[in-house]
């Protein structure tokens, strides 16, 4: 009897121990807070959009654009010698996108539509900056804070993508316009691009908006210079309202604004920087403007600093590398401009671009008088921007003024002079990639554009480079997706936009 | 009330009743060859709780009750001896060696002894003599070989460098597939810190070997059930040394030993500094690219061969043990002083032991012991990285001499080339670059056994492992790769705490016993690792974070935490000691599972029969006639079940940078792992078969198994396509089946007079299949064994191996034909392919033991066939220029295959043609694209060593009169032959070490230190 009752009494203690659940409740993560709130959750996704996803999209790209050039002779990225291992695939997809898809869902779950929009317009841009560059991607079965994991995505049509990241657009003006807001955007400092003003939010997307309408030139059925136009018109309408954030110079490097010396961009170096300075055709370009006097653009020494032994603006050719007989020290370095100061911004859009996309809109629809007072402005608003003197930008307005219909005729020599003063206003910008690509890389557009030299072997002397390859870890991880990704089919075929139909 | 007197009142009367009846036998216990006393004995009334050991003499005194009719001797190594109390009170009695086992107790789950022929399943003890052959630093190395289905690995020949130990394959794609580690009853940790930098080292490499009595090896979950979750992959049962009582002993024992590498890698002596560039070879170089021979009369420096020194070491262990019939001590100190091959590197561990049981009151036991461990050592870095020391060798070309590093004002001599990041002298390195680590560690136990009933006893266990790391890693100034000095470090506090309750019921009827057991247990895991690092020293003499400047610093922390609270029992028959049958169940409740879901229960039944006996029994001598002495056939079915992962239900918030990008300034996503909140528990089951058979006089013993497990549905992280949003997360997900036999053959080859030559082979056949895996994907990627450049890792393969290679591989057609590119080069294939197993397709270890008068010879030849190996070492040294392969450059070859034109078909499908177009076998190509390919360094790494090879002499004990009981001697050589067809140092190969878990890395060969070979001379007395 007594050893039974012995046996239950212990059995009751064992099984006593075995239901502390509050003892067992250790799971949640230690190391970092579960649920970080909505309003912190905005500057880092602005942050990484632009340092991360943005970055990675451009830092290649910059030498396809032929905007900077490397000190080594038939390097990958001036030669197009692009392989699998090409990151804005997971810089976007993995850093970056996935928090713009929580301010999307957290936005709606906590009544603050001003969250969604801005998640939505991050989005918007996130997905095109990929699918400009890539062509197909993933859209319905990415994450979207709300369905589980989809372990291996389809892969969409770049015109679906559009279509859905348009009209995400005209969604994420409808959330910032909604008077019913719970969190305002910037409680916390987070709103780092306009401190909280949905008005300049709203025209951030509408220059979005404009910008990827403007994509359509190629496609006659689709292209609507009209709905372009009207786009450009709810877009920013003056200085100060630029999507952008001042990076910062005094924090650690990966604070530094990445083309900066101090950065995360590998520019540090004076023997062996990224890049080894900008490119010859650029410093070209600046060297033989029809908007100044003495033909140099009053932009050049503000953009970039003089080569360091000689005092001279000198660009490496693309692909060649330093000249025989020449060191780095020949040549203006990428550090040290404008938009290259650990603290300078580096804008997503810019008013200028909205008045360089309006003068193409109206150039093509034959509004050539409102196409020249589009460029005007633009390539004014980037010179007030870069703070040139009131009297040199006051010497290229008049310039403009006195450009007749015929300078803008036939149709690439007005684009001649919209694409490149829009070059300059973008000058390390991924959207110059798209441009030259819409142009199809035409001289007679961009003058002086050649081939780099050293070029990839696959390519024929008239070709030129149309898309990148998809990254190898979605390659080998979503292998029935993933579109053709050998080099000699995606460097070489056009993505959607860039067939003309 | 009354009823509770009464109760009382019986309950002291039984109890007095029992003292009335009980009487004294005392005796002595000696060896039957020579007669000499055997301390340690265990003496058992059978059928009942009660017991003793013996003293140093031999002798023991126990108590009987009235109903105690037999008593039992047993000891390790020793036939088991049954006798049968009459009215004597004195009972001498002889054991026979019994070097088969017959009646072999073994330890199994939470400290249980139990008799071997009892158990349904396979277990393994290698006794502390065999543990300390071949003088082994890392406990786990010394199991080498020693057991049938048990792999260890080393990662190479840096002192305090991990192994892996595997039992029967893989169980896990992603998951840890090494056993648990249980010391005295308490799981111990035996985890290696993550990261290829340095040759880390597993935690087992704490314990001295000199303290451990036995170690059971309990293989798959079979064995494990008892144990739970962490042995779903099987245990390694320790049991260390007790004090013995009768007269104090203390003993010594010590090597010195001598190490060198085993070898290089072969270099050519031919070419020199040199690179391609656009104007031609650019001879200041550091790669051995020049195209022009050197001059035959030029020095020539062989960096690679002189960069190893030769690498001494010393152990000392002083142990004492004594104490009464109540009490004894076991105490210990060791010291283990090893340098490397490497200047500057090292490793040292200071351990100390107390162990002290007393049973002062006859039915209570109170056991405690404490181990300190300290270990201290340096590193150098090695692997892939910059600056790792191997393939730093490779940028000094056979034209300059490595040796000569310094400037006139004692600065380091860097060779910086243009486009390549210059590197530390490894010379340099191993001064200025040093990496320290100290880890003090300490496993206290405490045990209470207490029977309050013959048939009932109650064991309470309380165990805590707690260490603390301490890690420091430097570049000094005036590094080439941190110019002004950097520095890393990182504190670890890691504790397991471990509560075990265990009732033991027996009760016998006629032939039939029964037996049962339920416990309790409670487990805690806390680890907490602290880092912080910075670059550019203020002052650059002086090494320390407060000497970097605050933006230039950062700090990060990690805690993980895990509870599991279990129930379990064990039900035991045994009919006449001749079927034997166990059945047992266990209910986990683990804190990293859902709440709702968190607990799970797994059984297993167990079946034991000796057809020896049961015909005997019946009086038929049939199977003795035949020369069959035992027969043993068992089977077993088991299960377990595994958690998840601490923290992984839900994705969690980090505030992390990728490389360079940008600092997001605040919290974002996590890259991974993603979290899922829906994980339920995995399990694996188990069928094991088995049979053990003794043959003529016991001379011959025959074991055999077969298992077949199957584990499903795994808690598997999966890397996921970047558009999944995460670089991977965890997911009920695949199935592996394991299936192997397992072969033991024991015997004693020759007896003759003073001679004798005992021979053990283990044969072991395993395989791991990978039967499914989550939608389309194929392959369960490791990235932590990425070899170099990326040329190929390891991966568990769908429809393949466990331990598969999955890598770079040629371009080629269905039909298998190269597909060339339109200059005529060969091109890599679009996509990674399975290039290879890693998984050996059968072991076997033969130990032999001859003997003759005071002299032993013990040797193991060690045996794995069939596995491959990934040399990413070839890879670098193609790379660099340095493979005698490259000494064909500038040659031409015409690749056999299909060449592109360059043309499209309608389809869009480029156009192939047989080639005709030859291509210059240049720099280019071995760094470009031959070396890329990771097809091309996949070997036969099958291997046949001598593992060791020891001659031991006793020494004569009327050499020392009484003051000595024992006094012996040997020499020892390690590794001295090794038949292998791999081209480069050894093939049992694990550069990244023991920590990378699922696929794992072994049988990746990736710029390690070399394996060594070596010569010990050791001593050891008793005093």
């Amino acid at each position: 009897m007594n050893i039974t009752k012995k046996i239950i009494a212990l059995l009751l203690l064992v099984s006593l121990t075995f239901s502390c659940e509050e003892y067992l409740d250790i799971n949640d993560d230690p190391n970092a807070p579960a649920d970080v709130a909505l309003d912190l959750r905005l500057k880092p996704t602005i942050l990484l959009a632009n340092g991360a996803a943005m970055w990675r999209g451009t830092r290649e790209v910059v030498a396809i654009t032929q905007n900077m050039a490397n000190r080594q002779p038939g390097q990958a990225p001036d030669c197009w010698k692009f392989t699998n291992q090409y990151f804005i695939w997971q810089n976007t997809l993995v850093w970056t996108y996935p928090n713009a898809a929580d301010l999307i869902v957290m936005g709606e779950d906590q009544g603050s539509p001003h969250y969604s929009g801005a998640g939505k317009i991050m989005k918007a841009f996130l997905l095109l900056l990929l699918s400009d560059q890539l062509g197909s991607i993933p859209y319905d079965d990415l994450y979207d804070g709300r369905q589980s994991t989809i372990l291996e995505p389809k892969f969409e049509e770049q015109k679906v993508v559009y279509e859905k990241c348009i009209a995400l657009l005209d969604e994420a003006v409808e959330d910032l316009s909604s008077t019913e807001n719970e969190i305002p955007l910037n409680r916390r400092d987070g709103d780092i691009l306009y401190e909280g003003d949905t008005e300049k939010w709203i025209k951030f997307a509408y220059a979005m908006k404009a910008r990827y309408l403007n994509h359509y030139t190629k496609k006659s059925s689709l292209y609507d210079p009209a709905a372009v136009i009207e786009a450009c018109e709810n877009a920013f309408d003056g200085d100060g309202q630029d999507a952008e954030f001042a990076y910062n110079a005094d924090g650690g490097q990966t604070q530094a604004n990445p083309w900066s010396r101090r950065g995360y961009g590998d520019f540090g170096s004076l023997t062996m920087p990224r890049y080894g300075g900008f490119s010859n055709f650029f410093v070209t370009m600046l060297q033989s403007s029809p908007f100044d006097e003495d033909s140099v653009d009053a932009r050049l020494p503000i953009i970039m600093p003089p080569a360091d032994s000689t005092g001279l603006f000198t660009g490496l050719v693309v692909g060649r590398g330093v000249d025989e007989g020449m060191s780095l020290t020949d040549y203006s370095q990428v550090p040290g401009g404008f938009y290259t100061e650990a603290d300078s911004p580096w804008p997503f859009i810019t008013y200028a671009e909205v008045k360089f996309i309006e003068a193409e809109a109206k150039l093509r629809s034959g509004d050539l008088a409102g196409a020249r007072e589009a460029l005007r402005e633009g390539v004014s608003a980037n010179m007030r921007k870069l703070g040139v003197d009131g009297l040199d930008i006051a010497d290229a307005e008049a310039r403009i003024n006195a450009l007749t219909d015929a300078d803008f005729t036939p149709l690439n020599a007005g684009l001649h002079y919209i694409m490149t003063q829009k070059y300059i206003a973008l000058i390390i910008n991924p959207e110059t990639w798209v441009d030259m690509r819409r142009m199809d890389y035409d001289s007679t557009i961009y003058h002086g554009l050649r081939q780099p030299e050293n070029v990839n072997v696959i390519f024929g002397p008239d070709e030129w480079i149309r898309a990148m390859i998809y990254e190898y870890n979605e390659e080998n991880r979503n292998p029935y997706n993933i579109p053709d990704n050998t080099a000699e089919v995606r460097l070489k075929t056009p993505v959607w936009w860039d067939i003309p139909e | 009330m009354m009823k509770r007197i009464f109760l009382l009142v019986f309950f002291l009367t039984s109890i007095l009743q029992a003292y009335a009846q009980e009487r004294t036998i005392s005796g002595i216990v000696t060896t039957a060859s020579d007669g000499s006393p055997l301390p340690g004995v265990t003496v058992m009334v059978k059928e009942s709780l009660h017991g003793a050991i013996t003293n140093s003499e031999g002798r023991y005194t126990i108590l009987v009750s009235s109903d105690g009719k037999v008593l039992v001797f047993s000891f390790i190594g020793m036939k088991t001896k049954e006798v049968e109390i009459a009215q004597q009170n004195t009972i001498n009695i002889s054991l026979e060696s019994d070097a088969l086992g017959l009646d072999e107790v073994v330890v199994t789950a939470l400290g249980i002894k139990k008799e071997k022929k009892s158990l349904g399943y396979a277990v393994e003890n290698v006794k502390s003599e065999e543990l300390l052959e071949g003088n082994q630093t890392n406990l786990i190395n010394a199991l080498q070989g020693k057991v049938a289905g048990v792999s260890v690995t080393n990662s190479g020949g840096a002192p305090g460098a991990s192994s892996v130990i595997m039992i029967r394959g893989g169980n896990s794609l992603s998951g840890d597939n090494q056993p648990l580690f249980v010391v005295d009853g308490i799981p111990i940790d035996n985890s290696t810190v993550a990261g290829s930098l340095v040759a880390r080292s597993n935690r087992g490499l704490d314990l001295n070997a000199e303290d451990i009595e036995s170690v059971s090896i309990l293989k798959g979950p079979a064995a494990a059930a008892m144990y739970g979750i962490k042995a779903a992959n099987g245990a390694v049962v320790i049991t260390t040394k007790s004090g013995k009582s009768g007269e104090a002993k203390i003993s010594y024992s010590g090597f010195f030993s001598v190490d060198n590498v085993l070898g290089v890698p072969e270099q050519q002596m031919d070419y020199g500094q040199g690179t391609l560039e656009r104007l031609g070879i650019n001879t200041f170089s550091t790669y051995s690219w020049d195209t022009t021979k050197i001059d035959a009369s030029a020095p020539r420096f062989r960096n690679l061969e002189d960069f190893y020194q030769t690498g001494y070491a010393q152990n000392h262990n002083l142990s004492y043990s004594g104490g009464n019939d109540q009490t004894t001590v076991y105490t210990s100190v060791g010291r283990l002083d090893q340098d490397g091959i490497i200047d500057r590197t090292s490793y040292e561990r200071t351990s100390f032991k107390l162990k002290v049981n007393s049973s002062l009151k006859k039915n209570l036991t109170v056991s405690t012991s404490i181990n300190y461990v300290n270990s201290e050592s340096d590193r150098t870095r090695q692997g892939s990285y910059s600056s790792g020391n191997f393939s730093s060798i490779l940028n000094f070309p056979v034209n300059v001499d490595m040796s000569d590093y310094l400037n006139e004002d004692g600065s380091q001599k860097i060779v910086e080339e243009l486009g390549n990041e210059p590197r530390d002298n490894p010379y340099w390195s191993a001064i200025n670059n040093p990496i320290t680590n100290r880890v003090d560690r300490y496993i206290a136990i405490g045990s209470v056994s207490y029977d309050p009933f013959k048939f009932l006893n109650i064991t309470y266990r309380l165990g805590s492992d707690i260490f603390m790391e301490k890690n420091k890693s430097i570049y000094s100034w005036g590094s080439a790769t941190f110019n002004e000095g950097y520095l890393s470090e990182y504190e670890v506090f890691n504790r397991i705490n471990t509560s075990t309750l265990l009732v033991h019921a027996n009760h016998k009827v006629n032939k039939n016993s029964f037996g049962l057991t339920i416990g309790n247990n409670v487990e805690d895991y806390f680890r907490r690792s602290t880092n912080w690092n910075g670059e550019g020293f203020i002052e650059p003499d002086f090494v320390g974070i407060n000497n970097i400047v605050s933006e230039n610093k950062s700090v990060g922390q990690n805690i993980t935490m895990k509870r599991i609270v279990s129930v379990f029992g064990e039900l035991r028959y045994d009919w006449n000691s001749q079927v034997f049958l166990n059945v047992t169940g266990r209910l986990d409740k683990s804190s990293t599972l859902p709440k709702s879901k968190n607990a799970f229960f797994y059984p297993s039944v167990g079946l034991s029969v000796l057809p020896s006996r049961i015909i005997e029994d019946m009086g038929i001598s049939t199977l003795s006639d035949m020369g069959i002495s035992y027969w043993k056939i068992r089977a077993t079915y088991a299960q377990v079940g595994k958690d998840a992962p601490p923290h992984v239900l839900q994705t969690p918030m980090i505030s992390a940078t990728n490389t360079y990008t940008i600092d997001p300034e605040g919290f974002i996503r996590a890259t991974f792992p993603s979290g899922n909140p829906a994980l339920l528990p995995e399990f694996t089951s188990s069928f094991e078969v088995g049979t053990d058979m003794r043959l003529f006089q016991n001379r011959v013993g025959l074991d055999f198994s077969y298992y077949y497990s199957t584990s499903d549905n795994q808690i598997l992280f999966i890397r996921m396509a970047p558009s999944t949003g995460t670089y991977g997360g965890y997911l009920n997900a695949g199935s592996i089946t394991n299936q192997g036999i397992e072969f033991l053959l024991t015997s004693r080859l020759l007896e003759k007079g003073n001679f004798s030559w005992d021979m053990d082979i283990n044969f072991a056949k395993a395989k791991s299949l990978v039967n499914d895996l989550p939608g389309e994907i194929k392959q369960v990627e490791n990235s932590d064994s990425w070899a170099f450049n990326s040329i190929a890792e390891g991966a568990a393969v769908l429809g393949g191996s466990v331990f598969g290679i999955y890598g770079a591989a040629y371009r080629r057609d269905d039909d298998g034909n190269l597909l060339l590119r339109t200059d005529g080069m060969v091109q890599e294939a679009k996509t990674f392919q399975v290039l290879g197993d890693r998984y050996p397709t059968w072991t076997a270890g033969i130990t032999n033991k001859l003997k003759y008068k005071n002299l032993v010879l013990n040797f193991l030849i060690d045996i794995s066939q069939g596995n491959q190996v990934l040399n990413g070492t070839k890879a670098a040294m193609i790379f660099y220029g340095m493979d005698p392969m490259t000494l064909n450059r500038g040659e031409s070859h015409m690749f056999e295959g299909l060449r592109s034109t360059g043309t499209f078909d309608d389809d869009r499908n480029l156009i192939y043609e047989p080639n005709t177009v030859p291509v210059i076998l240049d720099q280019k190509y071995y760094q470009k694209t031959y070396s890329e390919i990771g097809e091309n360094f996949v070997e036969d790494g099958s291997w046949v060593r001598l593992r060791y090879i020891t001659l031991t002499y006793n020494l004569p004990k009327k050499w020392f009169g009484d003051k000595v009981s024992m006094a012996q001697l040997n020499v020892t050589g390690r590794n001295l032959i090794i038949l292998t067809e791999y081209s480069g140092v050894d093939p049992e190969i694990n550069t990244i070490g023991a920590a990378v878990m699922g696929t794992g890395s072994i049988g990746i060969d990736n710029l390690g230190t070399p394996s060594t070979k070596g010569f010990d001379v050791s001593v050891r007395f008793t005093f």
